[in-house]
């Protein structure tokens, strides 16, 4: 204990009970007279008058007496002299020996008490930064908000002449969220305190550092832990003018830092579920859009068969299908399968857009290369979302079995030839619409003949995954297909479906599954 | 004019804690007064004129409201700050508090930096 720490004598001797016990011995000592004088010549109790001036350092040079008539007795704690009993005219050494005792053990015990009131003060300060950072830090959801709320705190509870809350990035790199002080005192914290930010992010235990000559000599850092977890740092710097940090600061900043750190994860997972439900809000709006656009029925045309199934992934997918009967001439049948990349609102408002886009196009030109060009223009002038799509254009004469159709970037549908029984694909060039203008896509035709079978997928089909990561792939849909020539449209769309399912093995699907199957009906 | 604080709390262990919270406006001249209970307290307000009262709610002899009440509207002592203490968890009655006239209430354990900015500015020092 420094001598700064020892409160001076008027406080640890109240003046009624000690000017009482004077009295009791200046009675049983007659011809005395006395006093109790502080270290700072401050008269403590006793009356009349007595000489106080430099009695510190009389009684540092060891002296026990004042002019001739004045017998001074030190009162002290430990080795501190704190003042001391001034005994004038007669009275018997040993009588004013026990009162110095007296006093001496007074002293000790108002020390004592003193020492477990300003514990209990600084617990009553504990106890009150607690609550109010319960109700200020503890109740903000706000993550980038906590650690300014922390520097204020911290503030209010240790003065300090800088101070920063740094936290940890996702690589795990230290980064400056608030900071209080001026500019340079804030820039030369971190540095100067690397090595303890190092330690307490290692143990997970606050510490004070103490170099001398720097502009900061005095440092305190506390980790901000969520669990064993450290999430960051908190780290006041005082300049030489300040006394250093005590115990006592360590301990409240120490119980600050663990409430931010308990604020601020609950504060980042109710980020991340309002985020979360956000995502799965938009996820199912746009699902339902995409739904909506989705034909009720397959086209029913003598001698034709048409099937379509679209299976939703739980998370990604853009998928989606088409058929119409173009205004002009009912017996083409226009028909799109595509593949949007992105997901939900904004995937399946495009999706709408394209989908208007290729009808109204189709009813302009028979000519499927044309329409996926102009297509690809209008979703240039507008594709706001920077979203891409992968698109299969054919129109289909159904008096003639002529196919002519483009391709924009899609998977190549296969082609089963009842008379040969080869499956072959359905080659042509053409980009992804939405991604480079004035691009020319290939426009093909083939004739369908009776018994021919075409099958129009998704990556969903050929991109499912088994258990072990493999892949379906184009071999094994084209194995499918071949194997089972006989079956009808519906049919294959189920085989189809049912071999994906078995090859996944309960995997769940990353992606749309979208399978479209013309058939034409065998010659009679 | 001196300026006076009076403490009164039946607690001695608060009563030390408050006047230990205090004590560095003594060296600005202003004298510590403490009491433990009720009628103490209205006496000590009557004879010495502190102008700034700390009063427990709880109290012997005389509950804190009633010496509040009795020196705001009996003694005609409006200009006395009246600083009713509760107990952290105990629901400070405030209409009581406001029809009595007490001027702030703070709950123990007490913010020992709050209690003294609060002290410092009811006594101007």
């Amino acid at each position: 204990m420094n001598p700064a720490e020892v409160a001076p004598l008027h406080r640890l001797l109240e003046r009624a009970p000690t000017t009482a016990l004077l009295r009791e011995f200046e009675a049983l000592l007659p011809g005395c007279a006395l006093a109790v004088i502080g270290a700072d010549g401050r008269l403590v109790a006793g009356a009349g008058e007595w000489p106080r001036a430099d009695l510190a350092a009389r009684l540092a040079r060891g002296e026990t007496g004042w002019a001739a008539d004045v017998r001074l007795f030190p009162l002290t704690f430990q080795s501190h002299v704190l003042g001391a009993l001034a005994a004038r005219g007669a009275g018997a050494e040993a009588g004013l020996q026990a009162l110095r005792q007296t006093l001496t053990l007074l002293v000790a015990q108002a020390v004592e008490k003193r020492e477990v009131a300003h514990e209990t003060l600084d617990r009553y300060r504990e106890i009150n930064l607690l609550y109010r950072v319960a109700e200020t830090i503890g109740a903000c959801l706000d993550p980038d908000e906590i650690p300014h709320l922390e520097l204020v705190e911290a503030g209010r509870a240790v003065e300090s002449d800088a101070s920063v809350v740094l936290l940890a990035e996702a690589g795990g790199a230290l980064e400056a969220k608030a900071a209080s002080g001026s500019a340079d005192d804030v820039a030369a914290l971190p540095d100067a305190a690397h090595s303890l930010i190092a330690q307490v992010r290692a143990t997970g235990r606050p510490d004070i550092l103490i170099a001398e000559g720097a502009p900061l000599p005095t440092l305190l850092c506390a980790p901000l832990r969520a669990g064993e977890r450290v999430l960051g740092v908190i780290l006041l710097g005082r300049r030489a003018a300040r006394p250093v940090f005590t115990a006592g600061d360590e301990k409240l900043v120490m119980a600050l830092a663990s409430q931010a750190g308990i604020a601020l994860e609950k504060a980042w997972l109710h980020r991340q579920e309002i985020t979360r439900q956000r995502m799965e809000q938009e996820l199912a709006v746009g699902r339902r859009i995409q739904l909506s656009l989705l034909p009720e029925a397959c086209p029913v045309v003598p001698g034709w068969e048409f099937a379509a199934t679209y299976e939703a992934a739980n998370e990604v997918g853009g998928d989606f299908y088409d058929f119409f009967r173009l205004p002009e001439s009912p017996q083409h049948v226009g028909f799109v399968i595509a593949d949007v990349t992105g997901k939900g609102v904004p995937a399946a408002l495009m999706m709408a857009f394209c989908r208007t886009v290729i009808r109204s196009e189709a009813a302009r030109s028979f000519s499927p290369g044309q329409v996926l060009e102009r297509a690809n223009e209008l979703i240039l002038q507008d594709n706001r979302t920077q979203l891409l799509l992968s698109a299969f254009y054919g129109l289909l004469d159904t008096h003639t079995g002529r196919l002519a159709y483009a391709n924009g970037g899609h998977d190549h549908p296969l082609w089963t030839r009842a008379a040969t029984g080869e499956c072959r694909t359905l080659e042509s060039r053409g980009m992804v619409l939405g991604a480079f203008a004035f691009l020319p896509i290939d426009e093909r035709a083939i004739i369908v003949e009776p018994g021919d079978r075409l099958v129009f997928y998704t990556d969903g089909v050929t991109e499912a995954r088994a258990p072990d990561g493999g892949m379906f792939g184009e071999d094994r849909l084209q194995a499918v297909i071949a194997t089972e020539a006989a079956l009808n449209a519906d049919e294959t769309v189920r085989r189809v479906v049912a071999s994906v399912k078995a090859f996944a093995q309960g995997t769940p699907p990353a992606d749309d599954l979208t399978l479209l199957v013309i058939r034409r009906g065998p010659a009679a | 004019m001196e300026r006076k604080v009076l403490i009164v709390d039946d607690e001695a262990h608060i009563r030390l804690l408050i006047e230990q919270t205090l004590e560095e406006l003594e060296d600005a001249g202003v004298q510590i007064l403490a009491a433990a209970d009720g009628e103490a307290g209205l006496e000590l307000i009557k004879t010495e004129r502190p102008q700034l009262v700390f009063l427990d709610v709880m109290l012997p002899k005389m509950n804190g409201f009633d010496v509040c009440d009795r020196v705001k509207h009996e003694l005609g002592l409006p200009e006395v700050v009246v600083v009713m203490l509760t107990a952290k968890g105990q629901e400070f009655d405030k209409q009581r508090g406001e029809a009595v006239g007490a001027d702030l209430y703070l709950t123990k354990p007490f913010d020992p930096d709050e209690l003294l900015a609060r002290a410092r500015e009811a006594l101007g020092v």
